[in-house]
């Protein structure tokens, strides 16, 4: 049975879809539209699922409850992890190898849920085999990589997604449209942060397995915190100013996870410089959540918080209509009261009002959790995956925003490793990135 | 619902504000009145707005209207009187309006009551969205409330959109509200509300594209904004959604199928 709430949050997305408006700020959302939704109904994808550890289970959770896949086949080198998929979907053929998986013709589709390390190889061998790709951020380990895929990409006709979920949130798409349309008025900088206490390590059953299961933790695999993180954040700045920036600077150490082998950073601060002179202030470590996960697009009128699905006035008329008429009849005056809108006389805030991008509740992560949230956008960016596979339509800019956020995350490591501002190097510019 | 409450000696007035009610805010204040009386007429529209959102909001997870929209399609729902009452009455004013208020966004005429209490799901499943009916409703409810109570002058401010007046200001007569253009902040237009109530409905610069044409179901964008007066909150706020959506022809034909508007205008 399919997920009622799911069900009618793809609904929304496609009413979502159905606008112009949303469409000039998220056009990947194209591909989502209510007509395209139902032009496959009764069609499922033939998915594969290539890296079982705990992303790749959350996504066959999520495949459970999209109607138009079936997942066929499951790869991983580990066999503990690849007997806990094959419970979920007992009928799905198991591999060791993927080179195998990839030879099978009756496969639409493979999502690649493996270290980061291994990306860009398994991206372009599925490629090669004509199947259409859904591949976990970032794109790859290195910004050679990431140029061959993009450019493998661009020579193909498959399908490519990156799951930068934050493109399918329904609060980060509304919040991005309410800055387009002037709310928070100029974007003049942006905040982003990530905090978790916790030391990044998964249970290891064997010595043998460390680098296998911990594989976000040693540099031949992970980019840390830059890649595994900052990435979702970066893309987000990326998307709301439709820039680059030219120059990075950064630092970053180990300080308090110290008592294993890890060779990741657990602190970093990095500044990216666009060329009109905004910033990006980007901070992340894991050894105090107080601050929880934010991104925060500072605007000259108000503050967008995407994160939290929340955003401030700088001049908030909100409550100040009530106010004026409660002192309206203090003081005996007459006077029309402004109702409806940002009408209300301004009042000298003493606090910022919180105001909700979506009205009522809604889905907030609070970044804690290192397998995924729900309602994060991450099923979504699938289900609109799996479409692709029956449709073969690419989502507009998934992968050159993926290939932006990840380049801008690789160089983010590489100022903190060098010690100097860097600027972005000519050599990984695509023509999609405007500085 | 977080809610606090204010009270003026000097005055005679009671103030109660309310928050995270169905989606949004609400303020009301009563003149005329001793505290104790304010803290009892309060708790009781209190009480009823509770009930409407335990019946009606789409916001609360665990509500009887998100149970139906939830519900698998032709599965058969027991729903309270309540429930059965309000989604009947609401889907009453899709004739009248032509379709253009329908809170099933086109699935009105597939609604069946088994019974009173039994509600059988169409095949295509049912999104119910109450959202402006639920507010109209609530206040015209807490009007009843405070008329009940005695109270002559109040006022009543429901997510600033959905605006009631009882009797007057004290410094005048009726209560004066102003509609201004969200996008430019220009004033559009003046009502004054003397047992009357202000609907506004339109797109603001935060909110943009939570209007959709029931009968297209696409979303009405751009910079749009109705206004009604009329002396039922609940005929405010189904004709102000209804305005946004119905051409100038089709806007004539159906304000004759409702009594007491008292005004009634769209800004384009």
């Amino acid at each position: 049975m399919t997920d009622p709430s799911r069900r009618s949050f793809m609904r929304s997305l496609g009413v979502l879809a159905g606008s112009a408006a949303v469409l000039s700020t998220a056009p990947w959302l194209a591909s989502c539209s209510a007509d395209k939704q139902a032009a496959v109904t009764g069609e499922r994808a033939r998915i594969a699922l290539i890296g079982t550890g705990s992303r790749g289970q959350y996504h066959l959770h999520n495949l459970k409850l999209i109607p138009h896949s079936e997942v066929v086949a499951l790869c991983d080198i580990h066999q503990p992890h690849l007997d806990e998929a094959s419970q979920l979907f007992p009928e799905a053929k198991t591999y060791t190898d993927y080179h195998a998986l990839l030879d099978d013709p009756d496969i639409d589709g493979v999502i690649i849920a493996t270290p980061l390390g291994t990306h860009a190889r398994i991206t372009l061998d599925a490629l090669d085999a004509g199947k259409h790709v859904f591949c976990e951020k970032a794109m790859a380990l290195t910004l050679d990589e990431c140029k061959e895929v993009y450019e493998r990409y661009k020579q193909c006709d498959n399908v490519l997604y990156y799951c930068m979920q934050r493109m399918y949130d329904e609060k980060y798409i509304r919040g991005v449209q309410m800055i387009n349309d002037g709310l928070i008025g100029d974007v003049v900088g942006m905040r982003c942060h990530w905090f978790r206490n916790a030391d990044w390590r998964r249970d290891c059953p064997d010595p043998s397995l460390e680098r296998l299961i911990n594989w976000r933790l040693y540099r031949e695999t992970s980019g840390g915190l830059m890649t595994e993180l900052a990435s979702h954040q970066l893309e987000v700045c990326s998307w709301v100013t439709g820039k680059m920036p030219s120059k990075i600077m950064g630092m970053g150490d180990i300080i308090h996870w110290k008592h294993d082998a890890r060779e990741v950073y657990d602190t970093v601060n990095v500044v990216y410089k666009y060329s009109d002179g905004r910033t990006i202030s980007y901070e992340s470590l894991i050894s105090n959540k107080y601050n929880g996960m934010e991104d925060q697009i500072l605007g000259s009128r108000g503050t967008m918080n995407l994160a939290t699905g929340l955003y401030y006035l700088e001049e908030d008329n909100s409550r100040s209509g009530i106010k004026q008429l409660l002192s309206s009849v203090r003081e005996s005056v007459f006077s029309a009261i402004p109702a409806a809108g940002p009408s209300w006389r301004p009042e000298t805030a003493d606090a910022y009002i919180p105001h909700s991008i979506l009205d009522g509740v809604t889905h907030v992560n609070n970044g804690q959790s290192t397998i995924g949230a729900d309602h994060d956008g991450s099923e979504d960016i699938l289900a609109s995956f799996c479409q692709a596979c029956i449709t073969g339509e690419r989502a507009v800019n998934v992968v050159e925003e993926a290939y932006s956020a990840t380049a801008l995350c690789l160089l983010g490591n590489k100022a903190i490793e060098e010690g100097t501002t860097i600027d972005f190097p000519d050599e990984y510019k695509i023509p999609y990135m405007k500085f | 619902m977080k809610a606090s409450t204010d009270y003026y000696h000097e005055n005679s007035m009671f103030h109660a504000s309310a928050t995270e009610v169905m989606g949004t805010r609400l303020d009301m204040v009563i003149l005329g009145i001793d505290r104790a009386k304010g803290d009892l007429l309060w708790q009781q529209c209190r009480e009823r707005l509770e009930q409407l959102e335990a019946v009606g909001s789409k916001f609360k997870a665990d509500s009887e209207t998100t149970a139906v929209n939830r519900a698998e399609p032709l599965s058969i729902v027991t729903v309270s009187p309540l429930f059965g009452q309000l989604l009947t009455e609401a889907i009453g004013f899709r004739q009248p309006t032509r379709g253009c208020f329908d809170v099933t966004l086109g699935s009105c005429s597939a609604v069946e009551f088994r019974s009173p209490v039994e509600l059988v799901v169409p095949a295509s499943g049912l999104t119910i969205d109450l959202g402006g009916y639920l507010k109209g409703r609530a206040v015209d409810d807490m009007m009843a409330v405070l008329k009940s109570g005695g109270v002559t002058d109040a006022f009543i401010d429901f997510g600033g959109s959905s605006i009631m007046g009882i009797g007057s200001h004290p410094a005048g007569k009726g209560w004066p509200v102003s509609v201004t253009d969200p996008y430019s902040r220009r004033v559009l237009a003046t009502f004054s509300l003397r047992d009357a109530s202000l609907s506004t409905s339109g797109n603001t610069p935060a909110y943009n594209g939570h209007i959709v044409n029931p009968a297209t179901g696409r979303i009405v964008s751009g910079n749009r904004l109705s206004a009604i007066v009329a002396r039922e909150a609940l005929v405010a706020e189904v004709l102000s959604t209804t305005w946004l959506v119905a051409d100038e022809q089709l806007r004539r034909e159906i304000l004759p199928q409702f009594e007491n508007v008292y005004n009634e205008f769209v800004y384009n």
